[in-house]
């Protein structure tokens, strides 16, 4: 025990690790804020930038640009609409109408608050109980992924706002284009009309600001001579009893995250989504309708994708597997400083875990810090004139788009989904279920098509996994519960409007 | 107010671009012979993979000897295809690098593209993968006969993690099924990550995969190795046997295993390849490098030019063929002028 | 997303059609349609492990709901006279800060990051502020050398270069 708090304590101890740790946050809170910018992206040329460092600096410095990174997106989610990451999309959902309404500075307030305690719970589950979450995701078989899939896919309902078949449409059309591209287990075509550049598909960074982003500018332009809403400041910083209050909401989110981050191939976008559906299954009175400015929607994204940060570390440290892109290149960096990663490494470098457990620790706390300093600045971002702002917003959606691989095509891709995008909005469809459909899509399909081949494409032997693998009988029973309590609930709400 | 907001907004603009320009001064230096400018690397593979590992850890190596930045992107999709063409499309001055793998090799056959590596000249082959069957533990194998004897008793039960057609365990699969009759259940992965995970969680049986990604489950216990695609035995694996020890006839495969390399388009000027050459053959030298790939389970080439070029060749001669004897390819090998091996 | 707008929108449609709502959610199932088909001719109904049997379920869900939309939409009253279609979906800002876009797209491959894009957000906050150039000249030269330092310098992003530059 003492062997391990010392081993925690070196990247406290050591004051070069102590800086790096935070200039790593400070520079991830950036990254994570602008769009095209991803920490999976910085963390690869960090590789090169640490290159010659030792390996317990370069990994500070990783660790400080993860944590910051995830809980940067949520800035320009909740300032401009725009997530600044995936993982950010549902921040967006509740966090932009609050700033809206003048509560932007409370909004970044309690997100950066329950970020906090979101990774706090991620590092805490990741300490304790590493080696068993580890081994309980070995168990998902791809039909799970396939079904925890469909799970997510049942959010649909929970965003679409106004109707139910444009929230369906909009959901089917996300996972349309999220199959644009070779099929990655064929690699046959599909929607590629014979084109080169259709083959890679559409980067869905790049439709998620154009979607997002640039829908929003055009939507804005509407409103170019409405003075902007004065932001209230009083109260950035959330009370402790509000905390209090919010605080076995933010517990079952992390949870949620924490696995869902664990899970190798899924982070902390299908976390925040899964973790979102939750808390607007759960919670009964919200501070304001989800979708409109309520805070539990906000918690339970921003808990969610923060605790998936220690989760994406549990597979890393126990089995040297990737629980996300970010640990993938993370390990790769390992590598490069003579580290094999593998399930030996907590034996054979122990120094490790608790090194990153520490470190972990130490860029969570500095995102408190970064993350509530400077507040009142950014709240006037959107104080600025739209005149200014506009143009300024719609250069950073090409450079960031264009950022993701250098490539003009996505540009395009990027404009024509904002045009769409933005007729959608105007019609009042809800672009999120777009977004949810582009990355769900995807893992639906190939884990599905990987369970169908395990059985040979035997349906009935499919259906009989499903119920018989506990793993899978429980999410195979949560859909059936989600489905029945909606059936109900509309039933209940039909009765309602009829009896009006 | 509107006279001060104009000077807040300049005093701003004089400060950033004066940043701007100084931050940018001293990046450059001056030279006269190339490279005279910042070098694009374009990976075709994505962060974190083996490809981008790779990349991104000769090229430090190779910038102090070019005295300029390689600045590295990702830019995957279409199996590589879209980079490959991205870079012989690009002005061949020797500006833009391409880190590839093997895949180009493939995407002629597959139907992919039809730029392969024969329009580019190799910088330099840095090292080749080295690939091992490996199985679940909680299965009685103890060597590729007994599966491959399994195999033939319980025909369609027994799960194969795999790729789509072209991937390592995919080809590695087809080399298998050239001795008699082969009915596995193959379950595509998209990596071999994904499908580690997969096996180690018992959703597959046996899996054909790099060395670099299984050699710490198989030291734990954790995966067994059955063979090594290799036609002996190799140092870093003592114990395993190669995969021709059993079955002789392979030996006309081997070596077989995925490469990574750097390569310009072949019509950059000679000076330029000169140069470049110098460069990779020198960094990748680098013992650090060199035990950075044995670390990676790699076999390390450093080769260039000619010599390249003829492991290239026979490469894409042994790899196309075989696939396309296991009826996965779309236009035959021979419509592109390879010779069978 | 944005609340003001979204309650502006409930009211109306609760009532009336939005101009050109019609037509819209026509060409919405109309590419719906098309998506079948092209689903449909990635490998058919081959097996349920087909590369094209998620397209297939997923256009099929597409056709449907914009079957029902089509039928709730054309079921509203038509809009109020008031309402134009260019008033609300396309006023003369909107086009010309999309052209605007466009051109600043179509130069960037053509001049280079820098020109293009100083070019563009001078044009673009001049037409969009109207405060006067000598405002919007140092506002654009602010943006441009931010952007610059953080994406070329600091994360050595490749930017577009043009075709007089290179």
């Amino acid at each position: 025990m003492s062997q391990a708090l010392e081993y925690f304590s070196i990247g406290w101890m050591d004051p070069q690790l102590f800086f790096l740790t935070a200039i790593g946050t400070f520079a991830g809170i950036y990254i994570g804020a602008i769009p095209g910018l991803s920490v999976t992206m910085a963390v690869s040329i960090l590789i090169s930038f640490t290159f010659s460092w030792d390996v317990n600096e370069a990994l500070a410095l990783m660790a400080g640009v993860f944590m910051g990174g995830v809980y940067g997106g949520s800035r320009t989610a909740i300032l401009l609409n725009i997530p600044g990451a995936p993982s950010a999309l549902v921040t967006a959902l509740d966090g932009y109408p609050l700033a809206l309404k003048g509560d932007a500075g409370r909004a970044i307030g309690l997100s950066t608050v329950m970020s906090f305690i979101g990774g706090l719970v991620g590092i805490l589950i990741l300490m304790i109980a590493a080696p068993i979450i580890s081994n309980f995701t070995l168990a998902f078989a791809p039909r799970d992924y396939f079904l925890l899939a469909a799970l997510g896919l049942f959010l649909v309902g929970s965003l679409s706002a106004e109707s139910l078949s444009k929230g369906m449409f909009c959901g089917a059309l996300g996972v349309l284009l999220g199959m644009v591209g070779l099929d990655p287990l064929t690699a046959e075509e599909r929607f590629t009309f014979d084109t080169l550049e259709l083959t890679s598909g559409i980067p869905y960074i790049a439709a998620m600001i154009g979607f997002f982003g640039f829908a929003e500018i055009l939507v804005q332009l509407h409103h170019l001579d409405v003075k902007p809403v004065r932001q209230n400041l009083d109260k950035i910083l959330p009370s402790l009893s509000l905390v209090k209050k919010y605080l076995p909401l933010s517990l079952r989110t992390s949870s949620i995250g924490v696995i869902v981050g664990a899970l190798p191939g899924t982070g902390g976008d299908i976390a925040s989504l899964l973790a979102y559906d939750h808390a607007k299954r759960s919670v009964k009175s919200p501070t304001a309708k989800f979708g409109e400015g309520a805070e539990e929607g906000l918690i339970a994204a921003e808990t969610a994708n923060n605790a998936a940060v220690g989760g994406a570390y549990i597979p890393m440290l126990t089995l040297g597997m990737p629980g996300d892109a970010v640990t993938a290149v993370i390990i790769g960096a390992l590598f490069i400083h003579g580290i094999q990663p593998g399930p030996l490494m907590l034996t054979e470098t122990p120094h490790l875990f608790w090194f990153t457990v520490g470190n972990l620790t130490l860029a969570n706390l500095f995102v408190l810090i970064f993350g509530l300093t400077g507040i009142s600045i950014f709240s006037r971002i959107v104080q600025c004139p739209k005149g200014i702002l506009l143009p300024l917003i719609f250069v950073l959606c090409v450079v960031g788009t264009y950022a993701i691989q250098n490539s003009l095509i996505d540009v395009y891709w990027m404009l024509g989904c904002g045009f769409l995008g933005y007729f959608l909005k105007r019609y009042g469809f809800q672009v999120a279920p777009i977004i949810l459909g582009i990355i769900l899509g995807p893992l639906m399909d190939v884990s599905f098509r990987r369970a169908a081949l395990s059985v040979q494409n035997d349906i009935s032997q499919l259906l009989w996994e499903f119920v018989s693998n506990p793993v899978s009988l429980v999410l195979t029973s949560a859909i059936f519960v989600l489905l029945i309590t909606s059936v109900i609930k509309s039933r209940q709400q039909k009765a309602a409007e009829r009896a009006d | 107010m509107k006279r001060r907001e104009i000077l807040i907004w300049s005093i701003c603009s004089i400060l950033s671009v004066g940043a701007a320009v100084g931050i940018h001064l001293s990046a450059a230096t001056v030279n006269a012979t190339y490279p005279t400018r910042n070098i694009q690397g374009v990976i075709m593979w994505g962060a974190g993979g083996a490809t981008d590992t790779m990349s991104r850890a000769i090229t430090p190596y190779v910038e102090p000897l070019l005295n300029q930045e390689v600045i590295l992107t990702n830019r995957s999709g279409g199996a590589g295809a879209i980079s490959t063409k991205y870079v012989h499309h690009r002005k061949p001055d020797g500006y833009t690098l391409l880190y590839g793998a093997e895949n180009p090799q493939l995407h002629g056959v597959l139907g992919l593209s039809d730029v392969d590596y024969r329009e580019f000249y190799a910088v330099n082959v840095l090292a080749r993968g080295i690939s091992v069957i490996v199985a679940h533990p909680d299965t009685p194998w103890r060597s590729l006969k007994e599966l491959m004897e399994d195999v033939k008793n319980r025909p369609g039960e027994i799960k194969m993690g795999s790729t789509g057609p072209g991937g390592l365990p995919y080809v590695i699969g087809a080399m298998l099924g050239t001795q008699g009759e082969f009915d596995i259940i193959p379950v595509p992965f998209d990596g071999d990550g994904p499908a580690i995970t997969a096996l180690l969680g018992g959703h597959v049986d046996f899996l054909p995969s790099g060395y670099t990604a299984t050699s710490e489950h198989i030291r734990a216990g954790r995966l067994r190795a059955l063979a090594v695609v290799n036609d002996q035995e190799i140092e870093l694996l003592p114990g395993i046997p190669p995969l021709t020890q059993d079955y002789p006839a392979f030996k006309k495969f081997l070596p077989w295993g995925p490469f990574y390399g750097v390569f310009i388009d072949k019509d950059a000027p000679d000076s330029v390849k000169t140069k470049l050459t110098e460069a990779f053959h020198q960094g990748a030298s680098d013992p650090a490098f060199e035990k950075f790939v044995t670390d990676f389970g790699a076999i390390q080439m450093n080769v260039s030019g000619e010599e390249a070029n003829v492991f290239l060749k026979k490469w894409q001669s042994v790899t196309t063929w075989l696939l396309h004897d296991a009826g996965a390819t779309k236009t035959s090998p021979e419509a592109f002028g390879i010779e069978r091996p | 997303m944005e609340t003001r707008t979204q309650t502006d929108h409930r009211e109306a449609s609760a009532r009336t059609r939005k101009p050109g709502e019609h037509l819209f959610v026509a060409l919405l199932l109309l590419v719906s349609i098309l998506a079948f088909f092209l689903s449909y001719g990635i490998s058919g109904f081959a097996s349920i492990s087909a590369p094209g049997t998620l397209p297939l379920l997923a256009s099929s869900v597409l056709v449907a709901s914009a079957l029902t939309i089509n039928r709730e939409v054309w079921s509203l009253p038509s809009p109020p006279p008031d309402q134009s279609f260019a008033h609300m979906l396309t006023p003369t800002v909107l086009i010309n800060f999309f052209a605007l876009g466009l051109i600043y797209i179509a130069i960037l491959t053509l001049l280079g990051f820098i020109p293009a894009t100083f070019t563009y957000l001078f044009v673009a906050t001049l037409y969009l502020h109207r405060q006067g150039w000598l405002l919007a000249f140092f506002v654009s030269l602010n943006s441009l050398a931010i952007i610059y330092i953080v994406f070329r310098l600091i994360f050595k992003v490749i930017l577009p270069e043009g075709l007089l530059e290179s």
